[in-house]
């Protein structure tokens, strides 16, 4: 029973990761229609930085947490000025978008290998020391902090969204963007938010899941994918359902790498992920997000 | 309005066009056979194999010109295909002795059987969740080709050495099958897009609610096309095969599924020429240019972001576009109501 | 071919569309469906053309009941439709965006377009020339090699027009064809719409520009909130006191 508790206590946490990239997704769909491949390589891109300074500087934490934010807004604004916005511009379909985030998240995969290498690297937990027990389960520090970070972003960005005006006109803009434009909102301005904040919350899931997995350019397609994965699995619009749906997929990870192997655990979420979209009804992907 | 202005009318365009038709034809036909005659002519064993590359990733290539630049559904999952087509190849020769032509044509049959079988759940999904979608796809065969080990030789895949298989004789020889399986594979995409097909393609990729409303059979199309693709697909995991004499599941990750998707950018999408230079572009640039094999993946990515800011066509988009502005414009009477 | 549609009702979750709505479309004539925004006449059209399925109702094609096709085999009935918003296909010329439109019945499948059989090319030859003969019926024959969306908005709407007709159906629905045209685009297509009718072409138009309606059309129908108010000729309707009162008595809407 314990470890049965303690596979889901570590699934709890991944899956918490794998809601945050579907936070991220879903923030830019509906701001924008786009589909972000390249948000696993926004991942590794916090996760490659958080090594960077914590252990090829051997700076600490919070300078660490300075980087990783400085980090996706560099990375936010040069998607969205230098990619998104010409192209949409110059009105290219919807192909001609998926490769280019593509091509991007393999841009930032290359510079990655380049300039820091190819291996997995090790990196600290925010909070060293032993795994805290309670009940015979042992719990890391690092799985806790995600878990609480990871669900106050949600709520965040929750609020941000039904409680202030500029999370509102967001919404507006996802919704019907003719609308909102000609009622005065600032349409270009808040979508460059949103890829902010999308990028924001991916690249601090980078930070906060490095400790646990490790740190490597190669890391990010496969808790990409889940984190796609959670979000059409929770229905496309809620960031909550998106986040539930997250973690229901790192349990029966957790639970199926061990009771079956821990090779077949990843065709299990892929496979949830190809079903889901095939299944999905076509009104759930125009509706707007909301908790 | 007269019918001799009328006549005049088909005059100007009529032998223009058969004549740029006509001519367009003897360059393909002697192409061919100059492609074909090719590893005659290369003077060394290494260029041969650059070579028959280029060939095998145009083929690929060819797969994806036709699903994506065709009837616009956006596969990231062609590797999947490619590896059905060799690894189903190696296991029936290696492990039950069938024989090569035999296992060759069910590989090809089997990759477009599972190919039209994934067709018909994805009709329901378009853009960016059809990408998705053949995401998914690609990576649950990439896991399966590990997972499956004892069929499929696990990491350390499955050896088919050509001269116990195929015999000196064929192997030596093999270059040429590869090359002449491109040009075949380049005329059948020709032959299925040059004329209504094609413009019904094209049609229903731009506006399928549009191309529907006209008759063309949109659904219909799309899972035949993604068939074709299938196959075509798995047509170069055959090549692949006995070209490398070897399968490993790395080959067949979505690496290359990018790859091929980068190729089709490079060379043009809705082009079948574009899909072979684009081969091309991938296989000889990291070649000629020594510095590029290091930094392979950070140049053409930033290559296909260009690509797609400011010559969207790719190569042969962009020619196309060079050629239309360098014709001088065409003179024609005007007719009809008005 | 002429169309008859009788009792059709059509309902979307709660709220009825179209009710109970009766009127002949006489062949080889031009008949005009008004009414204001929101009257059903899309849906109506839809209806027609097998977009949507009629709650209850029949409609009717040269007798025979065509009620709920799906809209290819509408098509094969002989019955093409236009849409309001011009869909263009990206990479195809004018004239090849013309000839896809003669495809389903160009005879050119997989398997002879494959082989490069000589029936295709002698199929394709063939949809060039009607290609180019609707083109220049329409007066677009210079535009041939253009792409549909570099074209002006009113040569786009004929485009429309020159596909419905190259799927060689002999009933046209058109809707809003002469929705913002120039006055002097609008004339040549009352030139196009009455040469068709003389050919005998059956036509079904919606439209809200009044006076172009009363000046072709042969009968009219007016649909307010879903129900048929007035059906006859143009003499008829525009004396009509409910047609008035609903419809033209109201400020007319910007063309």
């Amino acid at each position: 029973m314990s470890t049965f508790l303690q596979l889901a206590v570590s699934g709890i946490a991944l899956g918490s990761i794998y809601g945050l990239i579907a936070l991220g997704f879903l923030v830019i769909y509906h701001a924008t229609g786009l589909v972000n491949f390249a948000q696993g390589q926004l991942l590794m891109a916090g996760a490659m930085t958080t090594y960077l300074v914590l252990v090829r500087m051997g700076l600490g934490y919070p300078l660490a947490l300075f980087g990783v934010v400085v980090v996706a807004i560099v990375l936010a604004l040069l998607f969205r000025y230098g990619l998104h916005r010409p192209m949409v511009k110059r009105g290219a379909p919807t192909t001609n978008m998926v490769v280019a985030t593509i091509a991007f998240g393999l841009v930032l995969t290359a510079l990655v290998e380049l300039t820091i290498g190819n291996t997995r690297y090790g990196v600290d937990a925010v909070i060293p020391g032993p795994a805290i027990t309670i009940g015979g389960v042992s719990i890391q520090t690092q799985s806790l902090l995600i878990v609480v970070v990871a669900w106050a972003l949600v709520g965040a960005v929750w609020f941000f969204f039904t409680k202030t005006l500029t999370g509102v006109s967001l919404r507006a803009v996802g919704l019907n963007r003719t609308a909102a434009a000609v009622s005065g909102v600032r349409v270009s301005r808040l979508i460059t938010i949103a890829f902010v904040i999308s990028v924001l919350v991916t690249v601090i899931g980078g930070m906060l899941v490095a400790p646990i997995i490790g740190a490597g350019p190669a890391m990010g397609l496969s808790i990409a994918v889940k984190g796609f994965a959670a979000a059409v699995l929770g229905g496309m619009s809620s960031v909550y359902r998106g986040m539930v749906a997250g973690v229901a997929i790192g349990v029966i990870e957790m639970l199926s790498s061990y009771y079956i192997s821990s090779a077949w655990a990843p065709v299990i979420a892929y496979a949830i992920l190809f079903l889901a979209l095939v299944l999905m009804p076509a009104r759930v992907r125009q509706s707007g997000v909301h908790a | 309005m007269t019918t001799t202005s009328l006549r005049t009318q088909r005059d100007l365009a009529r032998p223009r066009r058969h004549g740029s038709r006509r001519a367009l034809f003897s360059a393909e036909i002697v192409a061919s056979i100059v492609v074909i005659l090719l590893p005659a002519i290369v003077p060394s064993a290494y260029q041969l194999r650059l070579l028959q590359d280029v060939a095998i990733w145009g083929v690929l290539a060819l797969s994806l010109t036709l699903v994506l630049g065709y009837t616009g559904q956006i596969s990231l999952g062609q590797a999947a295909f490619y590896a059905v087509g060799a690894y189903t190849a190696v296991i029936l020769q290696t492990a039950l002795g069938v024989p090569a032509p035999l296992a060759w044509i069910a590989a090809i049959l089997l990759g477009m059987a599972l190919a039209y079988a994934v067709s018909l759940p994805l009709l329901r999904i378009h853009g960016h969740f059809l990408a998705l979608g053949t995401l998914a796809l690609g990576l649950i065969v990439e896991t399966l080709l590990v997972q499956l080990a004892p069929i499929t030789g696990g990491h350390d895949g499955i050896r088919i050495p050509g001269s116990v298989y195929l015999g000196e004789w064929v192997q030596l020889r093999f270059p040429y099958i590869v090359l002449g399986v491109l040009v075949a594979s380049y005329w059948l995409v020709r032959n299925l897009t040059q004329r209504s097909a094609g413009r019904a393609f094209l049609a229903l990729r731009d506006d399928p609610a549009g191309a529907a409303a006209l008759g063309i059979p949109v659904a219909r199309y799309k899972t035949t096309v993604f068939m074709i693709g299938g196959g075509l697909a798995a047509t170069a995991g055959v090549l692949y095969a006995h070209h490398t004499q070897v399968v490993t599941p790395e080959t067949f990750g979505f690496a290359t599924s990018i790859e091929v998707l980068l190729i089709v950018v490079i060379g043009g999408m809705s082009s079948r020429i574009g899909a072979v230079l684009g081969a091309a572009v991938v296989v000889f640039f990291p070649e000629w240019l020594e510095f590029l094999q290091e930094a392979e993946n950070l140049v053409f990515g930033l290559l296909v972001l260009a690509i797609l800011l400011f010559l969207p066509g790719g190569i042969v988009g962009g020619l196309r576009n060079l050629v239309r502005r360098l014709r001088p414009r065409r003179i024609t009477t005007e007719e009809g109501v008005s | 071919m002429s169309l008859q549609i009788r009792g059709v009702t059509k309902t979307f979750g709660g709220n009825t569309a179209l009710s109970d709505v009766s009127f002949d479309v006489p062949t080889g004539q031009l008949t005009a469906l008004i009414g204001p925004n929101g009257a059903g006449k899309t849906t109506m059209f839809n209806c027609i053309a097998g977009l949507h399925r009629p709650s209850e109702g029949t409609v009717l094609l040269d007798g025979r009941d065509i009620t709920g096709l799906a809209p290819a085999k509408v098509l094969d009935a002989g019955i093409a439709r236009t849409f309001q918003l011009v869909r263009s296909f990206r990479d195809l010329t004018v004239i090849e965006t013309i000839m896809v439109a003669g495809h389903f019945r160009s005879g050119q499948r997989f398997g002879n377009s494959l082989l490069a059989l000589p029936s295709v090319r002698r199929s394709d030859a063939r949809l060039e020339t009607e290609a180019r003969e609707t083109l220049r019926a329409l007066g677009l024959s210079a535009l041939a090699d253009k792409r549909v969306h570099e074209l002006p908005y009113g040569q786009q709407r004929l485009v429309e027009i020159a596909k419905a007709l190259m799927t060689g159906a002999r009933t046209l629905l058109l809707d809003e064809p002469a929705a913002g045209l120039h006055p002097d685009e609008a004339l040549a297509l009352r030139g196009i719409l009455a040469a068709l009718r003389a050919r005998g072409t059956t036509i079904l138009l919606v439209e809200h520009n009044m006076p172009f309606v009363l000046s072709i059309a042969d009968r009219v129908v007016v649909l307010e909130f879903g129900h048929k108010i007035a059906e006859g000729t143009p003499e008829e309707i525009s004396q009509d006191r409910r047609v008035i009162d609903s419809y033209l008595g109201k400020e007319p809407d910007v063309a």
